[in-house]
């Protein structure tokens, strides 16, 4: 099978064509723009990228020739009434199976908007605008973002985000309105109320595909996951994980017992424990962990889209240090090196 | 209009572009990239520089002559502030000048004034040394209020940035906050003449209005200097 990957990095987008063990590396597309995510919509081949300046904002852009020539949202920005403005774009998300054309894109400052004219026009989520508990959001490290959006595979109306630092929120009415999930996931950063409804800082959430229901996450505090749609969450990080700290989170399709983190020495010193670019997997649903190292010594960093997984269990991961690493079958490989710092890894198959 | 390497690749690699406009404003949202030079709100990003035929436009509704040449350029740091925050800081430059202004004409009716602001002893005191000295220690005053001033309306962004603008907005605040409290304000306070007071109340507000410019300035600072790492 010929794979894609979308690399993302601060300085532009690299596809890498993978085929065998053969990985060739392409020329920078959107220079000059830094790629927080970048994605292969399955449905119709179209690529989109969530594209940011320091000088000119933040945009989506959208490629139906494999970015060969690209074409940029119109009017992307937030409502007046909001008082908000965007500040960037970080995560694309193409939407349901059922929904062609319909895309859905998360920003900072937790914001998530909606197209259904494949990217070309955008509309920001009012619920999550004006969301009752929105003065209760603090931002991260890298800002309040809501960096991740997860769709059900069964279930159009229902979806969940993620937000930095809000927490996990549901919606089973496609988006109209929004409850926390957060239920026993803790806020490790708020000793007097380590458990509250909202403010809990997760990094990475990530819905099993073939099992509806099955969320994992990676928070600030530790490893998680839900197996009642986010209505209790389990903590995983202990058994084998060296640090419940990190970022990266990568599933397996074919296996929803499978998940694989990066884990950090913790949020003080951000870089991978045990001086090594550990991939730890579980393959028990997060019962037990054990590592793969990609490479040691190492002090790397992963950031949390810097982790793509494709259809056969294979995984990606990208460094800040401009290196990407491909973990098949218990095997690794590198992929690409001296790259600009990596934001985010997807991999998808060659349309 | 003349657009910089990275909106010029958004259009093709075309960096110039002839507009019928008659307002900045109108040239920039007529371009292809207007959502990439203004923000939602209409309003030039702050890191976004416009230059019409060679000077810096803050005013997106100046008009612009038949031939303009309107250059994009991007900030290499600092950029600007978000100017609203600068209402105060206004406000205390043009407190300030309305002082100079009130010092200039009471020289008129210099020895009225001094009575009204009770140092009319002290004044007839340096009269005696020479009869100019009341007069030219009013105009080193009205000197002092003009620094002050020109200082706080160029932290505003109303003027050109003057040398150690921040040091400068920090004393003056410092000075102006002082007289209101250690230096005058709180024995005015306690001998309940209320023209003092009124004084020192005065000095209050426009030391606030200093600090908070100051304020304004310092947090800018910051962003220039560290710029948030994404995600990590």
């Amino acid at each position: 099978m010929d794979l894609l990957l979308l690399v993302g990095t601060r300085k532009g987008l690299f596809l890498i064509r993978g085929s065998g063990n053969e990985w060739q590396l392409e020329e920078p597309l959107l220079a000059g723009w830094s790629i927080n995510h970048a994605v292969l919509d399955p449905r119709d081949g179209s690529l989109y990228a969530c594209a940011n300046n320091w000088v000119y904002g933040g945009t989506v852009h959208r490629s139906t020739d494999l970015g060969q020539t690209w074409e940029r949202a119109e009017a992307l920005g937030l409502p007046e009434e909001s008082g908000l403005k965007l500040a960037s774009t970080w995560h694309l998300e193409p939407g349901h199976p059922s929904q062609p054309g319909t895309l859905w894109l998360g920003g900072e400052p937790g914001v998530l908007f909606r197209s259904d004219d494949s990217g070309v026009t955008w509309i920001a989520n009012e619920a999550l605008l004006s969301h009752e508990t929105r003065e209760r959001w603090e931002p991260g490290a890298g800002g309040l973002v809501c960096h991740s959006i997860a769709l059900d595979p069964e279930n159009a109306d229902r979806l969940w985000i993620g937000i930095s630092a809000a927490g996990v929120f549901r919606s089973e009415d496609g988006g109209r309105s929004w409850q926390p999930a957060n239920a026993g996931t803790e806020a490790c950063f708020f000793p007097e109320d380590p458990f509250p409804e909202v403010g809990q800082c997760v990094h990475k959430l990530l819905a099993h595909p073939g099992r509806p229901e099955r969320l994992w996450q990676q928070n600030h505090c530790g490893v998680y996951r839900s197996d009642d749609a986010g209505e209790s969450w389990e903590r995983l990080d202990e058994n084998g994980l060296p640090s419940r700290f990190g970022f990266a989170l990568a599933l397996d399709p074919g296996d929803a017992d499978v998940a694989y983190v990066i884990p950090e020495v913790g949020p003080e010193n951000r870089v991978t424990s045990d001086g090594q670019l550990g991939i730890y997997r579980t393959g028990d649903a997060g019962a037990s962990w054990a590592p793969t190292v990609a490479v040691a010594p190492a002090w790397a960093a992963v950031l949390r889209e810097g982790m793509g997984f494709d259809a056969d269990g294979g995984v990606y991961a990208g460094t800040q240090s401009g290196f990407v690493y491909a973990l098949r079958e218990g095997q690794v490989a590198e992929v690409a090196r001296h790259l600009p710092p990596i934001l985010s890894v997807e991999a998808s198959t060659w349309p | 209009m003349l657009l910089p390497g990275l909106l010029a690749s958004e259009v093709g690699g075309q960096r110039e572009f002839e507009l019928d406009a008659t307002t900045v404003g109108a040239a920039l949202r007529a371009l292809p990239v207007a959502g990439l030079v203004l923000d939602e709100t209409g309003a030039v990003r702050p890191l976004v520089h416009v230059y019409v035929d060679g000077e810096r436009e803050r005013d997106l509704d100046a008009p612009l002559a038949p031939s303009a040449t309107i250059r994009i350029v991007a900030a290499i740091a600092g950029g600007s502030y978000d100017r609203s925050k600068m209402v105060p800081m206004r406000l205390g430059g043009w407190a300030n000048l309305t002082i100079v202004v009130g010092h200039l004409v009471a020289l008129g009716w210099a020895w009225t004034a001094f009575r009204w602001v009770d140092i009319e002893v002290e004044m007839r005191e340096l009269a005696d040394q020479s009869a100019a000295l009341p007069y030219l220690l009013t105009l080193l005053v009205a000197a002092f209020f003009l620094i002050f001033g020109l200082y706080g309306l160029s932290a505003a962004g109303d003027l050109r940035r003057l040398p150690l603008l921040r040091p400068v907005l920090g004393f003056i605040a410092v000075v102006y906050l002082l007289r209101a409290t250690l230096l005058g304000g709180i024995q005015d306070v306690l001998a309940g003449d209320v023209k003092q007071v009124m004084f020192a109340a005065i000095a209050l507000l426009i030391g606030l209005c200093y600090a908070s410019g100051f304020r304004t300035l310092s947090k800018q600072k910051r962003m220039d200097t560290a710029r948030p790492e994404p995600s990590s």
